[in-house]
């Protein structure tokens, strides 16, 4: 009788309860894809990806470089649509693209860079951001993942929260939910992983979808290079 | 280190289409006579052709007509796409299921391609918005009979044409509706209706042996700006085809005497563009200076290579101390509506606004940024218009008219401003969804409703017939007179 009563109260008991802390879940990811000390060994990533833009008759490719001194730059290509460049010299974040050209990034666009530019911050993603906390796995997420989900959320230091699901079982990422700052206002989007290889001793995604309002986009990994030479060069502004 | 969101922002815009110009697809081919019979000829798009089916050299709608299975395939994505994805999630208070339930039988059971895309897009038009339309493979009727296949004379420079996708083209003119009339309002110099004697002000009765007067039947009523829009691109799309096959037309000429006259398709100037879906295009730059005043024209807004020539043109006029700019839209169906940030940022000096497109959970700003480098042009803007400036051209000048930026000369405008997806369906099939609504900063919605011109200017038959392009010289009056 005692039992049952544990078990029903158990069972009934706030999903918020069950949550582990934030720094338990990002730690199990970071074993998950390699540990630190893998990471920490690879000095620079040179990847080339190809984008599909599903149903809308569209296609492109990617190049990223970054080194470990915070140098990166991401050059994106859609096939007759146009090319847009992002970087960093380790200082300052510059966005260059057809429709709002070449700029300084600032405010929250300018956090969101450093996020993404911070050199291999995966096993160590609590530091990139002001504080971390569980959360209960958003409906949109869970109802398409088939698998249990742990969640994060991550606040930056402008703008607004990104949340990070991952896999229960694997400690994988699943899936990311933010917004994207841009000149014409936050852009809510979607991401979410899969295609898990490892290389050169840690584990990353290859596959990666993005959904945002109306548009699906499919990105996949062709070619990942670790400790490629990279000219100081590349990263530097391009002039106006 | 991996992730690609930061793509998110310029990826998402770019996608967001505003063309009012999504042309049908060509029709499935007339029966031919045996096997040895020239390649029947095809009802053509409205600008040129879709691409070749991966090299087999016949087009996707040569392929067959679309069988029951497919055709409830293309139902079921066209009404799905516009339940998931319309910016109104209530579609307008519409019983979405309803409709469902009363068109798919309907749809399914009718005797021939033409009557099932016009069913389904009669259940898009209960909708009474622009960009919601289904095309696909057979939706035209059979070609008329007084069509005219090219040659089958093989020559390297047609085979060269053809290699490229290029091989749709057409005889030179432009017709709109005039005084009620359609009416030639351009010719083409070179042209092969040049050669004919064709001549702006000169009224269109046929094309191809079809009477013009009418629209084919639509799913809701149109505006009258709507049905000269309309009527605009029916004309086009007879008008294409082929490169060397022939089309009849039957006109008055400036007496009102009868003519017919068989003209030959010309090829495209320069090569042509399909990008997102949409329609392929021939984009076309135009710009020259009269006086002091420096006037640029083009017909769709794409990044590449239509946005880089109308920025060089402008730089050009600031350069050459330009007092006034002239930015002649007329007959510019949109395109991608991004390309209004860049273009608006070259136009002032000062952050601007453009107004808000409104997503289905969230909203985006098109407001113009300092891009590092860009000296913006200072001086008068006038911005030309008539029935065919639509959607993208609508925002961008909607934007500048209510900013005190330009000021508008010509015809009220298509109506016809939402921003959209062109989603592929089975067999070749597409479906354009409208997934933003657009309001200008003071939150004016412009579809179903035009940007009125500050300056209306009516055009007339005998204008044309005189030579007169009465909305520029108006353009160029305003623009001289504000001239110091």
């Amino acid at each position: 009788m005692t039992i049952a009563i544990l078990v029903a109260l158990l069972a009934a008991a706030p999903a918020e309860t069950a949550l582990r802390p934030a720094q338990a879940i990002l730690a199990d990811y970071a074993s998950a894809i390699g540990g630190r000390a893998a990471w920490k060994r690879l000095h620079s990533v040179h990847i080339k990806r190809a984008l599909i833009v599903a149903g809308q008759g569209a296609s492109g490719s990617e190049e990223h470089w970054a080194t470990a001194d915070g140098k990166n730059l991401t050059e994106s290509t859609l096939h007759d649509v146009a090319t847009f460049r992002q970087g960093s010299d380790g200082r300052m974040a510059w966005s260059q693209d057809p429709v709002f050209g070449l700029r300084k990034l600032e405010g929250a666009e300018q956090e969101e860079a450093r996020i993404n530019g911070a050199w291999n911050a995966e096993p160590d993603l609590a530091s990139l951001y002001l504080n971390v906390k569980s959360v209960p796995p958003p409906q949109e997420v869970q109802a398409e993942a088939g698998t249990d989900l742990e969640c994060v959320e991550l606040q930056k230091k402008l703008g607004k929260p990104v949340v990070l699901c991952f896999d229960a079982k694997t400690h994988l990422r699943a899936f990311q939910i933010g917004v994207q700052p841009s000149p014409g206002g936050d852009i809510p989007y979607r991401l979410s992983f899969g295609d898990w290889r490892t290389v050169k001793g840690i584990k990353t995604w290859y596959l990666e979808k993005m959904i945002a309002g109306p548009t699906t986009v499919e990105g996949r990994i062709t070619s990942l290079v670790f400790d490629e030479k990279i000219p100081a060069s590349r990263f530097k502004m391009p002039k106006p | 280190m991996l992730t690609f969101h930061r793509r998110v922002a310029p990826i998402f815009t770019l996608f967001v289409l505003a063309c009012a110009g999504r042309a049908p697809a060509p029709q499935a081919p007339a029966p031919t006579p045996g096997p040895d019979a020239p390649v029947a000829a095809t009802q053509p798009p409205a600008f040129v052709p879709l691409a070749t089916d991966g090299g087999s050299g016949r087009h996707p709608w040569q392929v067959g007509s679309a069988g029951n299975q497919l055709r409830q395939a293309i139902f079921d994505g066209a009404w799905t796409a516009v339940r998931d994805k319309h910016f109104d999630k209530t579609l307008g208070g519409l019983d979405w299921d309803g409709l469902r339930r009363k068109y798919e039988p309907l749809a399914l059971a009718a005797p021939d391609e033409p009557t099932f895309y016009r069913l389904l897009n009669e259940m898009l038009g209960l909708l009474g918005q622009s960009h919601l339309q289904v095309h696909g493979p057979g939706e035209e009727p059979a070609a008329p009979p007084d069509e005219i296949p090219p040659p089958q004379t093989r020559t390297a420079a047609a085979d060269a044409i053809r290699d490229a996708g290029d091989d749709y083209g057409d005889p030179g003119l432009l017709v709109r509706i005039i005084e009620g009339k359609p009416t030639i309002t351009r010719v083409r110099p070179g042209s092969s209706a040049a050669g004919a004697g064709l001549r702006p002000g000169f009224l269109v009765t046929h094309i191809g042996g079809r009477a013009l007067a009418t629209l084919p039947p639509s799913g809701r009523a149109l505006r009258p700006v709507e049905e000269r829009f309309r009527l605009r691109q029916l004309a086009a799309r007879r008008l294409a085809g082929l490169v060397g096959s022939r089309v009849t037309l039957r006109c008055l000429d400036e007496n009102d005497r009868p003519i017919e006259v068989m003209l030959e398709r010309d090829p495209p100037r320069s090569r042509a563009i399909q990008v997102l879906n949409m329609s392929p295009v021939v984009p076309e730059v135009t710009s020259r200076q009269v006086g002091e005043v420096g006037i640029v024209a083009f017909n769709v807004f794409l990044l590449q290579p239509v946005l880089g020539e109308v920025q060089k043109a402008i730089d050009g006029f600031r350069a050459h101390g330009t007092k006034a700019i002239i930015i002649d839209l007329r007959g510019n169906p949109g395109g991608i509506g991004a390309v209004v940030i860049p273009l608006a940022a070259r136009l002032s000096t000062a952050p601007l606004t453009l107004g808000t497109i409104v997503y289905r959970d969230f909203s985006n700003t098109l407001a113009t940024t300092a891009s590092l480098g860009i000296k913006p042009f200072a001086g008068r803007v006038i911005v030309l218009t008539d029935e065919g400036t639509a959607s993208t051209s609508e925002i961008f000048t909607a934007g500048l008219q209510e900013a005190k930026r330009a000021l508008v000369v010509g015809d009220t405008t298509a109506g016809a401003a939402l921003g959209s997806v062109i989603e592929e369906l089975p067999g070749g099939a597409v479906v354009q969804i409208p997934v933003a609504d657009f309001k200008t900063p003071k939150g004016v919605s412009i579809e179903g409703r035009g940007v009125q011109p500050d300056r209306r200017v009516f055009e007339t038959r005998a204008g044309f017939l005189a030579g007169h392009d009465v909305v520029l010289d108006a353009g160029l009056e305003l623009a001289k007179a504000s001239l110091p």
